[in-house]
């Protein structure tokens, strides 16, 4: 068990070397338990892992974790949440700009960045009841979820 | 003994009365279904307060005002309320490991270069210091460094010169002790110019480095 938790904080320190074309943001802030889950796996979290579109970013009951991202929008998870990095694009040629983020249960902060600043609305939070269109700044989320997400 | 026997009197009407319990008891547990709680509140680097539009299907609700709020379930209206104090309190217990959580905004630096050249103006060498001591404060900082020229000349000699002042840069803040795996640079030459002007323009607020710290 020791060993694997090991295992895993070298690759994600290994991932923290390198910033490649596909990072969509870095894990700044980590506290507490905090993983991601990129393709069934899951790498323990900690300030500087690079985060990818379709990543799943998981924190414990004692976790909290902040993220920003290329277009400096900044995301944080309190406790026992889980967001999805649904879909991002920002300054890709022939691409619209989009930050598409999915709470499944626990709270959110959040400051929107450039994306929101050339296109109102472009961020969206979507979570199990709504979806959250953000023309700006500063904002807090919060869902109860009764169905359990890993 | 009266304790107990109370206990399980109430045990039986549990067993006995689902729906009782439900309507009594509810408010201690998770709810049942899914609840969505939205808050807007005033930047904590401005004060500006922005907007959500939150929506359920065709259902919409748009908060715009200082913690205005709103709360959606799978079905019925999203119900907007405005906070007493005693709420806001709460709001800030409950959102309190996120909010501590959110990294530092990130910070962009101008800094300017001498007429067609790589070398810096005295006052932007002077803004590199404050720039390393941005990125000493924060936890894993990344420095990206964009490299721009006026319309002075062809857009494809701009296009280098602007990638030569960015490579420039990046070798300055590594000199200066940033660890060259955090610090990236592109050129985009004279096609985002800060000062609007026509082509063949020598103007020295175009002729620039940005470097965002985030």
């Amino acid at each position: 068990m020791r060993r694997l938790t090991m295992g895993a904080l070298v690759l994600a320190a290994g991932f923290a070397q390198a910033a490649m074309a596909g990072d969509v943001g870095q894990i700044k802030n980590a506290k507490g338990g905090v993983f991601i889950v990129r393709g069934g796996q899951e790498i323990a979290a900690s300030a500087g892992t690079p985060l990818q579109q379709a990543d799943r970013v998981v924190t414990r009951a004692d976790g909290a974790a902040g993220i920003t991202f290329k277009d400096n929008s900044l995301l944080s998870l309190g406790p026992d949440s889980a967001l999805d990095i649904s879909h991002f694009s920002f300054d890709e040629k022939d691409q619209p700009d989009v930050l598409e983020a999915t709470l499944h249960r626990g709270t959110l902060s959040a400051v929107s960045g450039k994306i929101v600043a050339r296109t109102p609305e472009a961020m969206r939070i979507k979570t199990p009841t709504t979806v959250l269109g953000v023309r700006g700044t500063e904002f807090f989320v919060k869902v109860t979820n009764p169905d359990p997400v890993k | 003994m009266t304790r107990v026997g109370i206990s399980r009197e109430v045990i039986r009407a549990l067993a006995l009365w689902p729906a009782l319990f439900f309507i009594s008891g509810c408010c201690c547990f998770v709810p049942a279904e899914a609840e969505t709680v939205v808050i807007v509140v005033p930047s904590r680097h401005d004060g500006h307060v922005g907007a959500v539009v939150v929506s359920r299907g065709e259902r919409q609700q748009l908060l715009n005002t200082a913690y205005a709020t709103a709360r959606a379930t799978p079905k019925g209206a999203i119900r907007q309320t405005s906070l007493k104090p005693r709420q806001l309190e709460e709001l800030q217990k409950t959102f309190a490991a996120a909010s501590e959580a959110l990294p530092p905004k990130a910070q962009t630096y101008i800094l300017y270069f001498d007429l067609a050249s790589e070398n810096l103006t005295p006052e932007s060498s002077a803004t590199l210091d404050v720039i390393l001591a941005e990125v000493g404060k924060r936890s894993a900082a990344e420095i990206v460094v964009v490299g721009h020229s006026d319309s002075l000349g062809t857009p494809e000699a701009n296009l280098a010169l602007s990638q030569r002042r960015a490579e420039r840069m990046r070798e300055l803040v590594i000199e200066r002790g940033a660890a060259p795996r955090i610090v990236s640079a592109v050129g985009v030459g004279e096609r985002d110019l800060v000062v609007a002007t026509g082509d063949e323009v020598e103007e020295v607020r175009n002729r620039r480095v940005e470097v965002t710290i985030r």
